[in-house]
């Protein structure tokens, strides 16, 4: 019995227990569930889950300081006529040098810069109008101008000029304006000067403009640029000494704050009317099952669950593993290349107050997945992944049936663009809007 | 100082062979119901005489089917066992085939004399084993999708005995084995979404029984002439396993839909006894027979809605031992067995009375201070192909390391 032999031994056992004892491996496929398994675990597709969609609009959207706006008139197949009207206040002129015996006015245009965005039929004219405000902009202690902000201006314009304009066209339009106009400024910044109420007596005497087109003929918007020092107005005049020599000298206009853009919707057919106030929801019951989503104007869709309550009952012993909130595009309305590649979804209360944004599991914002369908032209959808919400709401003690979602464009639309997308309901025809509940039920023993 | 190293050399085999006991030991369809496969007791030596042993002694070897043998251990030995068992079996239903490898640790036991007349063995050993693997699909609810779904069972109950036989009276002894049961039976259906979730979610249930039981046993042996004729029985009477049930339904991600431990309706192991009868000519031949039954039919299984049976098992084996002298070539100091048995299945599966029947054959090379090194094989065939059910067989092989440790014998030189 020596020392070794124990070792050995030891040796043996160990090779033993690792060779054989720790190996396991499987070939080929048996299903023999049917047979043998008695499971009452089963997966199903709930697609009968009723949603409520409805178009809201909000009180305002905010048009200002976007260093962009809207101006023409378009033509919304689905709720009537969008007119928008840009507004400017004039700068006050501080550094001036006219020589009062020898110079003359030639003309004095108002310059505004496309910014390559526009809406409609661009291929027909846009009849640009100018005129001057006759009410000072006031921002009533908002730090904003909205899309609602209207200001009075005088009937007759001081200035017009009818373009073509080549869609993306993103050259500098100059409107010619009243030459009056022109002398009237001349004259008071040399009287007034050096008057120490100078700035104010300026701001009362030029309100400023507003530029909007005859929607008699206009069928197109554009966007425009308004950044600092794209849109001014300039003045051309000349002084004949021995040769004549001619001069430019620009105003620029106070762009970033006191521009806005108004919108309005003049002829808005039954019943979009009846969004006269944000909290209004306009049951796609009432508009053949046709929602619209337009931030610009401060469109959305609000999607509500009357009877989340039910699946409660799925809670006791099942799970939804996965819930699909399917969005038809009603593609009558549209063309596929002008399909958003992401929409967003966003909590919503009983008043129509938008919450936050969804999140997905990475904590980014929620977004959906686009599936194009160009060949049949049937199955074009968005599809969000709201499992983690729903499940999240069948947790909540009581379950508020009154807290829906709402699906928007990206808020810095507001006031720049009127793009829009109709989303068909639950109803549509060919377009149906649903929620898809892939339901995990487990026995309980 | 030597006595400390077998104790570490000791301590290192049994946590060895506890980490492996772990591993899945059997791969069989039909493990998923009730307690699971039931193995087939004893030392490997037992294996290659067809399972027979009630009517066998512990001479040199640790014989774990019968307590009343080990009083007829040698009484200076402390006997060491370890074996692992490797099988590769196939299942076949009427379409498919599955082919499986398994190995494992089968079973450790170490055996003493306490006093002339009393041996006492200390056992852990598998009782049943749960391990299958299905792949399978179900239909998706108001679609026209299928996903797949796995079923796989995992576990099984393991056996502490604690066995003494007494010599009562001359060639006369009695047993009694006091096991504590313990061991878990996990069901896991798991169900995966490629195409909705990306996820997977699994559906677990599992079984934690526990209790001790208690089996008697006799021996008695007869010498006539050259002969020893010898009988045995065993007698273990049913038996509540007390079962805790605890139901998981989680994701990949850990996330947990449902957690609930709750005291289940118990697990039974039904009243079993059996009779042996062996005939020994001198060292050269042992020719043995045993019989079993269990009384399972009055066993109502909480985890399965099949029908329990009474179950019979038959098991026949023979020993040749051409020579023990010492001088002999290997081949002829070898020992050499077959066997055969037949077992009932103690569940009717869709109405299908299952059954298994087997050959075995063995071999035993001896060592240095008497210690064994044994090998028995198994061909296994059971289940079925009526109604939807699975054809099995088996090939195993176990192998056993006896060692004959004369920790009670005082060495002259050390």
């Amino acid at each position: 019995m020596s020392l070794i032999s124990t070792h050995y031994k030891l040796f043996l056992f160990t090779a033993l227990t690792f060779i054989v004892g720790l190996s396991a491996c499987d070939e080929g496929d048996l299903d023999v569930a049917s047979g043998f398994v008695r499971s009452s675990t089963y997966t199903a597709l709930i697609d009968t889950v009723s949603i409520n969609l409805s178009s809201i609009k909000a009180d305002s959207v905010q048009t200002s300081g976007r260093d962009a706006g809207l101006v023409g008139y378009y033509n919304n197949p689905l709720i009537g006529g969008q007119k928008t009207t840009c507004y400017f206040a004039i700068n006050i002129p501080e550094s001036f040098s006219w020589d009062k015996e020898k110079q003359i006015i030639d003309s004095i245009s108002l310059l505004v810069k496309p910014n390559g965005y526009s809406i409609g039929d661009t291929t027909s004219l846009m009849s640009f109008r100018v005129h001057q405000l006759n009410e000072l902009i006031d921002k009533d202690n908002s730090a904003y101008l909205y899309n609602t902000s209207h200001f009075s201006y005088e009937e007759e314009p001081l200035g017009r000029r009818d373009v073509l304009l080549w869609p993306g066209e993103q050259k500098s339009i100059a409107i010619t304006l009243d030459k009056q106009f022109a002398s009237d400024i001349i004259d008071f910044v040399l009287e007034n000067k050096s008057v120490s109420t100078y700035s104010t007596l300026f701001k009362e005497e030029f309100k400023g403009f507003v530029l909007e087109t005859d929607t008699t003929i206009t069928k197109a918007m554009i966007g425009l640029n308004t950044a600092s020092d794209t849109c001014k107005l300039r003045l051309y005049s000349h002084i004949i000494n021995r040769e004549k020599e001619n001069y430019t000298m620009d105003f620029s206009l106070q762009t970033s704050t006191y521009q806005f853009t108004q919108i309005e919707e003049n002829n808005t057919k039954e019943p979009w009317n009846k969004l006269t106030n944000g909290t209004i929801k306009l049951s796609e019951t009432e508009t053949n099952s046709e929602c619209l989503i337009q931030n610009g104007n401060g469109y959305c869709i609000r999607i509500d669950f009357p009877f989340l309550n039910n699946l409660l009952e799925i809670k006791q012993q099942g799970r939804i593993i996965k819930a699909d909130l399917v969005l038809r595009p009603v593609m009558d309305y549209m063309k596929y290349a002008d399909l958003p590649s992401t929409i967003y979804i966003n909590e919503i209360d009983k008043i129509n107050g938008i919450g936050d944004f969804l999140y997905n599991s990475s904590g980014e914002y929620l977004t959906p997945t686009l599936t194009k369908d160009i060949l049949y032209n049937k199955n074009t959808y968005y599809s969000f992944d709201i499992t983690n919400y729903l499940n999240d709401r069948l947790e909540e003690t009581i379950v508020d049936t009154d807290q829906g979602l709402a699906i928007s464009f990206t808020d810095d639309q507001a006031g720049t663009q009127l793009d829009y997308m109709v989303i068909g309901g639950q109803y549509h025809k060919n377009y149906k809007s649903q929620l898809n509940i892939y339901y995990y039920y487990y026995d309980i023993q | 100082m030597i006595f400390n190293k077998r104790l570490i050399f000791a301590i290192c085999i049994s946590l060895l062979s506890i980490s492996a006991f772990s591993q899945n030991n059997t791969a069989s369809p039909y493990s998923m119901y009730g307690v699971g496969n039931i193995e087939y007791k004893g030392d490997v030596i037992n294996m290659g005489m067809g399972h027979t042993g009630l009517a066998l002694p512990s001479s040199n070897y640790i014989n774990t089917i019968s307590a009343a043998s080990l009083s007829k251990m040698d009484s200076l030995t402390m006997l060491f066992n370890l074996q692992a068992k490797a099988s590769l079996s196939t299942f076949e239903s009427s379409s498919q085939k599955q082919s499986n490898f398994n190995s494992n640790i089968n079973g450790i036991s170490m055996a003493f004399k306490v006093n002339p007349n009393w041996g006492m063995a200390i056992t852990i050993s598998p009782y049943s084993n749960i391990g299958y693997n299905i792949q399978s699909e179900k239909d998706m609810i108001g679609t026209n999708t299928t996903y797949p779904v796995t079923y796989t069972g995992e576990g099984g109950i393991y056996e502490l005995g604690w066995s003494n036989g007494v010599e009562l009276f001359k060639n006369f002894s009695l047993g009694l084995k006091s096991s504590l049961l313990w061991g878990n039976i996990d069901i896991i259906e798991k169900s995966e979404y490629p195409y909705i979730l990306g996820q997977t979610i699994y559906n677990e249930h599992s079984y934690h029984v526990s209790n001790f039981n208690l089996e008697y046993s006799f021996q008695y042996y007869i010498p006539i002439h050259k002969y020893t004729l010898s009988f045995g029985g065993n007698y273990m009477s049913e038996t509540s396993l007390n079962t805790w049930f605890k139901q998981r339904v989680y994701t990949d991600g850990d996330y947990e839909y449902y957690s609930e431990k709750t005291n289940a309706d118990n697990l039974f192991l039904p009243t079993s006894y059996g009779g042996g009868i062996a005939i020994q000519k001198e060292q050269n031949w042992i020719v043995a027979f045993d019989y079993h039954k269990g009384d399972w039919s009055n066993i109502n299984l909480a985890n399965t809605t099949n029908k329990t049976r009474d179950t019979q098992q038959f098991n026949f084996g023979i020993q040749y031992s051409p020579q023990r002298n010492i001088h002999r070539s290997i081949f002829k100091r070898m020992q050499y067995r077959v066997g055969a048995f037949y077992a009932d299945n103690y569940l009717k599966i869709k109405d299908v009375e299952l059954s298994e029947k087997g050959i075995t054959a063995g071999f035993t090379i001896p060592m240095k201070n008497q210690s064994l090194l044994n090998f028995g094989y198994e061909y296994k065939v059971g289940g079925s192909l009526k109604n939807g059910l699975v054809k099995e067989n088996f090939h195993s092989i176990k192998l056993g390391l006896t060692f004959n440790e004369s920790w009670f014998r005082k060495s002259v030189f050390q």
